[in-house]
């Protein structure tokens, strides 16, 4: 993948973030303020934005194209139910627990695929999310089966994690917490060796990167964060089923990060809001427009044709995403009255 | 015996299609590095469409072998003129990108378009069971066997004999360079689409005609993609082997073992693939443009 | 505190002149099924079921009084979204009852949030044995559960065809272990012989394999779990192989388009259900009185789901009028599970509730596909 498709920003670039105080203050707010539907929407967002967040370690840094998402999604929910519901383990457990059990299976997954260049993680992420699903199914004294399992809601040090409230709260604290390991791993050795795998792969292994160490880990840490996000998913859902976890779950990963910008984490959570929400918008934009389009607003109809649309779109026309508008528009701003 | 006899011939009936599908997906990465992950979907819309011109006209089945690639043509045409060029010489990445956006889209405008229903496609090939030592085969199935073999020949015609097959190559090896050495990329991308859509208008067709017209007929595009990786991504031919062979594995795994790991079978097969030969069993050289 | 809160709960709950949901005008229901997608086959006919019901009790007047007014969602048949949309309803369209929410994953999914709520809810579409067993107090199931209707249907194959040797080809989802517990029951409590029972992808296309490994374990008898294109293609493979089978079929794919797709292969499935068709007897009765409610192209979309969807709407309309005046979901919970004999004109069997069961086990019937008239004949 060449430069062009990635924006880097040099880490003393960074700028402080004056939004993050009012971010936390809605963060604690929103579950007073909100109802419930609008709350789920919200947990929503924040689970989707850290599970894109690890997807992006992956493909926005490393360049490697995987369509695994929603398999190690689907690991990470299910070692959360299992762990939670099976065998008791407390919430401080399970959640470092399926973050583990999901990069150990991308190990797996990326040993045999990794030495490869190209395409090939690709190919045997999309196996891999056929098989995963097929062994959830044959698991079935531990995952339920077809059943499906529910999910129990665990408390932490003793306070009961009931309310969806709590859940968003946890979630939102999830989203800090990855996004603070992301920006971590960026500007470390590691996260260099990452970079210079995806823009040269072939330089960055004579200057002395392990390349296929540093594609495996890139492979490991991002699903270990997408583990991670599955299993928010399961104490929000509360009910596990194999049917949630299907490929377009994989190509909404994929279509948040054109949107938002690869490579860039703030590009991510732009993506995640204006994909999660694009559905909805269009549904009251059309719901108001009326006619005979309207019964079909909400349908998975529209939201595959948006979907596929706006992939399309970003990838021809603004292929920096969300992201690219909002620096440029800044620089745009800063140099304003000189230039026009 | 007869059990075994029985489940190969339904395995390469079934392969014969898988073949096809294969073949489209390798046409397409052949010429321009590609993955085209809106095979299966693309040979939906033209099943739609060549039903709809079936539904209107009555025409016998075999002239679907005739008019279904020609609408296959066309549309590979129009995609690749309002989707894929735009995005001639930006990365192989952005592009299969690109595919799964369509793949997306397709799948979605079929239910608006034509609604979910199943029904049935509207030339039949007849219903009589034809018997072949004991073995039973509807006609389409055996047409299948039969457009296969001519698909094969002519792919292999086309790449031995005619200086598209070598253009292709060139173009999937270094775009630019191609292009600087006077090859019109474009027009081997666009050949390659036409060419593909054509191929997998057939499998299409056959497939719809062995099962039914419905919104889910993309599957079976997903399905075949393993054929492709165990013939290899950049042998069309080799793809039109990997099918056969994948069928006749699904079949095997089925009628000997599992019945419900027989879907998942090929997926299997590319794990196995990558791991002990990952240019596939006919493929040429590694892939390492993304 | 803490002790007394359930009991203001309940008073206030008991006493509220207006349940959510309910105003002196109006009441409101709710329901979320496939509209869009591969499902909507079975959700759009369920919606329309819905709807010739809620049309019929306004034209008479409304329930007590007041007019029943449906919020109707769309979730594609994906159980994380069946979640959104019931949580929708409740939360901001504030109904009263929930009438539909897709399929058993789906059903389940979005299950602890009604049952917290306390919400009376429906499920007509899919009854699948894990909806009632155990109990949940606010979900009711109408129909006769797969597990069970599948153990009455091999006993009435195996009375016809004594010595028969039968094969079960069930999907690897919770509507085939369904179906799987109930065909192991039958053959376990007649002592019948099972050949095997072979598991198939949800999805899948081909079945060449399974109908080849029935041939050759020499089934004589096959109970096809399928829905709509697994069993046409489980028939057409039957007679592409020779296989000289009966084959037995559930419910779920008793639609119109199984019967054209399968064509000639499809003459002489029998199959079970504990609703009739639109186009004979109360079915018949029922279509011309919709023709009233439903425009010509809805007509032809209605099949079996707006059967269960009109006979579930009217067990719901049924207990909501036994609280008079006064509706609350508690009330409404009580009178559905005291439900005795209500009588659905012929369409099913009538239905009951009691306080510890939550399905209403309705009789089968069954049918036989004559191809020559393209019908599911009645089997005496």
């Amino acid at each position: 993948m060449p430069a062009s498709l990635i924006r880097h920003r040099h880490p003393a670039q960074r700028r402080a973030v004056p939004l993050l105080p009012f971010a936390v203050l809605a963060a604690i707010g929103l579950p007073y303020a909100a109802n419930a539907y609008a709350l789920g929407f919200a947990t929503t967002i924040l689970i989707t934005a850290i599970g894109v967040v690890g997807f992006n370690v992956l493909t926005g840094w490393t360049g490697l194209v995987s369509l695994g998402y929603a398999g190690f999604f689907a690991v990470g929910a299910y070692t959360q139910g299992v762990l939670a519901t099976r065998f008791g383990w407390p919430l401080l457990a399970t959640l470092p627990a399926a973050a583990i059990v999901a990069a150990a299976v991308s190990v797996l997954v990326g040993a045999p695929s990794l030495r490869l260049r190209g395409l090939y993680l690709a190919i045997t992420t999309l196996a891999f999310s056929a098989i995963i699903s097929h062994v959830i199914l044959l698991a079935k004294p531990l995952t339920g089966g077809s059943r499906g399992l529910s999910v129990a809601r665990p408390s932490v040090l003793g306070v009961p994690l009931r309310s969806d409230a709590a859940i968003f709260w946890l979630c939102a604290a999830g989203l800090v917490l990855a996004v603070w390991l992301a920006g971590n791993i960026r500007r470390s050795y590691l996260g260099r060796a990452f970079f210079a795998v995806r823009d040269a792969e072939t330089a960055a292994g004579v200057l002395g990167v392990n390349v296929i160490r540093a594609k495996l880990l890139a492979f490991a840490l991002s699903s270990a964060i997408t583990g991670f996000a599955g299993a928010l998913f399961a104490l929000h859902q509360r009910y596990l089923n194999v049917e949630n976890f299907e490929l377009l779950l994989s190509i909404e990963a994929v279509s948040i990060l054109i949107v938002g910008g690869i490579g860039s984490v703030a590009g991510v959570i732009a993506g995640t809001v204006f994909m999660v929400l694009l559905p909805e918008m269009a549904r009251l934009a059309v719901n108001a427009i009326g006619g005979p389009l309207a019964e079909m607003a909400g349908g998975q109809e529209i939201r595959g044709v948006m979907y596929g649309l706006v992939i399309i779109l970003f990838l021809r026309f603004a292929p920096g995403g969300l992201i690219d508008f909002w620096t440029r528009g800044r620089a745009w701003l800063r140099r304003w009255p000189r230039t026009g | 015996m007869q059990f075994l006899a029985d489940l190969i011939v339904s395995g390469l009936a079934a392969g014969a299609i898988y073949g096809l599908f294969g073949m489209a997906y390798a046409a397409i990465y052949k010429a321009t590095g590609v993955v085209n992950f809106a095979q299966g979907e693309v040979a939906m819309l033209i099943v739609y469409l060549t039903a709809s011109v079936f539904t209107r006209i009555p025409l016998p089945f075999w002239s679907a072998l005739l008019i279904a690639p020609l609408i296959g043509i066309a549309t590979g045409l129009v995609l690749d003129r309002l989707v894929i060029r735009p995005m001639v010489g930006r990365p192989a990445f952005a592009i299969v990108m690109v595919t799964i956006g369509l793949a997306v889209m397709i799948r979605a405008l079929i239910v608006l378009a034509w609604g979910s229903e199943p029904r049935e496609f509207p030339a039949r090939a007849g219903e009589a069971v034809l018997k072949f030592g004991g073995v039973g085969l509807y006609p389409v199935q055996l047409l299948a066997f039969a457009v296969l073999a001519v698909a094969i020949a002519a792919a292999w015609a086309l790449l031995r004999f005619s200086r598209m097959g070598l253009a292709m190559r060139a173009t999937a090896i270094d775009e630019r360079t191609a292009t600087l050495m006077g090859i019109d990329v474009r027009r081997v991308a666009a050949i390659a689409w036409a060419a593909s859509a054509g191929v997998s208008a057939l499998a299409g067709v056959l497939f719809a005609s062995t099962t039914y017209v419905g919104p889910d007929l993309f599957q079976a595009g997903l399905k075949a993609f393993p054929a492709t990786i165990v013939g290899g991504l950049d042998s069309v031919i080799g793809s039109a082997i990997g099918g056969l062979i994948l069928g006749v594995v699904e079949n095997l795994t089925g009628g000997y073992g599992d019945t419900a790991l027989k879907e998942i079978a090929g997926f299997v097969a590319i794990v196995a693939v990558l791991m002990i030969r990952p240019t596939g069993l006919f493929g040429a050289r590694d892939v390492e443009r993304l | 505190m803490r002790r007394f809160l359930p009991a203001v709960l309940a008073v206030a709950l008991a006493t509220g002149a207006h349940a959510q949901g309910v105003t002196d005008t109006e009441i409101k229901i709710g329901g979320s099924t496939a509209l869009t997608g591969p499902g909507a086959l079975v959700g759009i006919a369920h919606d329309l079921g819905e709807k010739i019901a809620t049309a019929e009790i306004n034209a008479a007047g409304g329930i007590n009084g007041r007019k029943v007014v449906r919020v109707f969602e769309d979730d594609g048949y994906v159980p994380a979204r069946t979640v959104t949309s019931v949580r929708k309803l409740l939360d901001v369209d504030k109904v009263l009852a929930i009438t539909a929410s897709s399929g058993t994953a789906s059903t389940l999914a979005a299950l602890p949030m009604m049952e917290e709520q306390g919400v009376p809810a429906l499920q007509t579409a899919a009854p699948n044995t894990v909806m009632f067993s155990p109990m949940h107090k606010t979900l009711f199931v109408v129909g006769r559960a797969y597990g069970p209707g599948t153990t009455d249907f091999v006993k009435f194959l195996a009375a016809r065809k004594p010595g028969a040797k039968f094969l079960a080809i069930v999907q690897d989802d919770d509507y085939g272990d369904d179906v799987q517990s109930g065909y192991e029951k039958a053959i376990g409590d007649l002592k019948l012989t099972t050949v095997g029972v072979l598991r198939y992808k949800r999805g899948q296309k081909d079945f060449a394999a399974e109908v080849l490994k029935a041939k050759q374990l020499g089934a004589t008898v096959i109970v096809s779990g399928g829905i709509i294109a697994e069993n046409v293609t489980i028939a057409k493979e039957a007679r592409r192989v020779g296989l000289e089978a009966e084959i037995a079929m559930l419910w779920s794919g008793r639609l119109p388009q199984t019967i054209d797709l399968m064509g000639e292969a499809g003459n002489g499935i029998i199959a079970a259900d504990y609703v009739g068709d639109f186009d004979e007897g109360p079915g018949k009765a029922l279509f011309e009185k919709a023709r009233a409610y439903l425009t010509p192209e809805e007509l032809t979309k209605l099949n079996r789901y707006s059967l269960t969807g009109y006979v579930g709407a009217r067990l719901l309309f049924d207990a909501i009028g036994r609280c008079g005046r006064e509706v609350t979901r508690a009330c409404v919970v009580a009178k559905l599970e005291t439900t005795s004999n209500l009588d659905m004109a012929g369409l099913t069997s009538p239905i009951s509730f009691t306080p510890d069961s939550r399905i209403s086990d309705l009789k089968l019937r069954y049918t036989i596909l004559d191809w020559s008239k393209k019908a599911w004949v009645p089997i005496n």
